[in-house]
């Protein structure tokens, strides 16, 4: 059945729920500028807030596309999470250490990498974002990095294998 | 993101996932109505299936034009058994509803995803079909295009658990 038929076929109603139909190329300019307007329009009406909800919603979403794909990527750690999630609430560390009643240089420890963030700063972080960023999102971010050191920490299984005594005879 | 088993009642939950080089041979015209394996061309299909279920229940093609922040929805259709046409009124009942309002919803979250508050996914409608776009998913009139952003892009992306 082509395009032509299936508009004879159904009600306008049921087809937005079932398609969006091909349509022949026209003229880009035209159509572009017609849109750039009715954008531009739009986003000068555009609160605030709906700027906030909007970038946490982006900051949300490339969080939980990161901790779900298996890629590690070690430039995204949680230091650089909890950076970018300063940038969107429009704070400075010390204004977010006041915020969630911790002392600045736990904060800029976190963010260096040079602490690990424990479950009381994770979830003043989820009760800080009002809920919007649930704790197991923070904690499934800093386990990515932690299992990654544990499996490519070649020196520590050097010398653990020194003290096992004693092995399974066989291997899966 | 879940869909609506319509002689249930049940909510099921969904998984909006890029095609893979297995899919296009399932992409038949008889069960998706359109010639996807000519949707690849510059466009990146995605499809929704039931979780843990491999069936695809709906499939859209795509296009990112980074120059204006903005995702276009080119194709979109849902499997045939989730049609109801003019003739099978009264006769048959879908399968499943919302299968496309998750699609575009999925679309606009892959768009706030990239272009944070000033993203924005649009689609051509047909002309007869244009209010009809409107009212369903709060999109607002661009010309010949549809769009949602801001506030009605939101509401789209949050009423569908994204």
């Amino acid at each position: 059945m082509n395009t032509k038929k299936i508009l004879e076929n159904i009600e306008p109603r049921e087809a937005v729920r079932s398609f969006v139909f091909p349509v022949k190329k026209t003229r880009q300019g035209k159509d572009k500028s017609e849109l750039d307007d009715a954008r531009k329009k739009l986003r000068s009406t555009m609160s605030d807030k709906d700027r906030l909800i909007a970038e946490l919603l982006q900051f949300k979403f490339q969080l939980e596309d990161y901790i779900n794909s298996d890629a590690y990527d070690p430039k995204k750690t949680f230091g650089k999470f909890l950076l970018n999630y300063l940038s969107v609430i429009g704070k400075k560390s010390s204004e977010f250490a006041k915020d969630i009643n911790v002392h600045k240089t736990e904060i800029s420890h976190i963010i260096n990498g040079s602490r690990s963030p424990n479950d009381r700063f994770i979830v003043r972080l989820e009760l800080h974002s009002n809920s919007s960023i649930p704790a197991e999102h923070w904690r499934k971010l800093s386990q990515k990095y932690e299992v990654y050191q544990l499996k490519n920490n070649r020196s520590l299984r050097a010398s653990e294998k020194r003290k096992i005594k004693s092995k399974i005879p066989v291997r899966l | 993101m879940k869909i609506q088993h319509c002689s249930t009642g049940t909510e099921i939950d969904v998984i909006v996932e890029p095609v893979t080089a297995e899919d296009p041979g399932k992409l038949t015209r008889k069960r998706y109505f359109f010639d996807w394996k000519k949707a690849f061309n510059g466009t990146t299909l995605y499809k929704l299936r039931i979780k843990d279920h491999e069936d695809i229940k709906g499939v859209m093609a795509l296009v990112d034009y980074p120059d204006e922040m903005r995702i276009q929805i080119e194709i979109l259709a849902v499997s045939a058994e989730n049609v109801i046409l003019k003739k099978d009124k009264g006769k048959k009942q879908k399968e499943y509803e919302n299968i496309a309002g998750n699609l575009i919803a999925w679309a606009g979250r892959q768009a706030i995803k990239k272009y944070g508050a000033v993203a924005c996914v649009s689609l051509k409608p047909k002309t007869l079909l244009k209010k009809h776009y409107m009212t369903a998913y709060g999109m607002s009139d661009g010309g010949t295009q549809v769009f949602p952003e801001g506030p009605n892009l939101i509401k789209l992306i949050t009423d569908h658990n994204l």
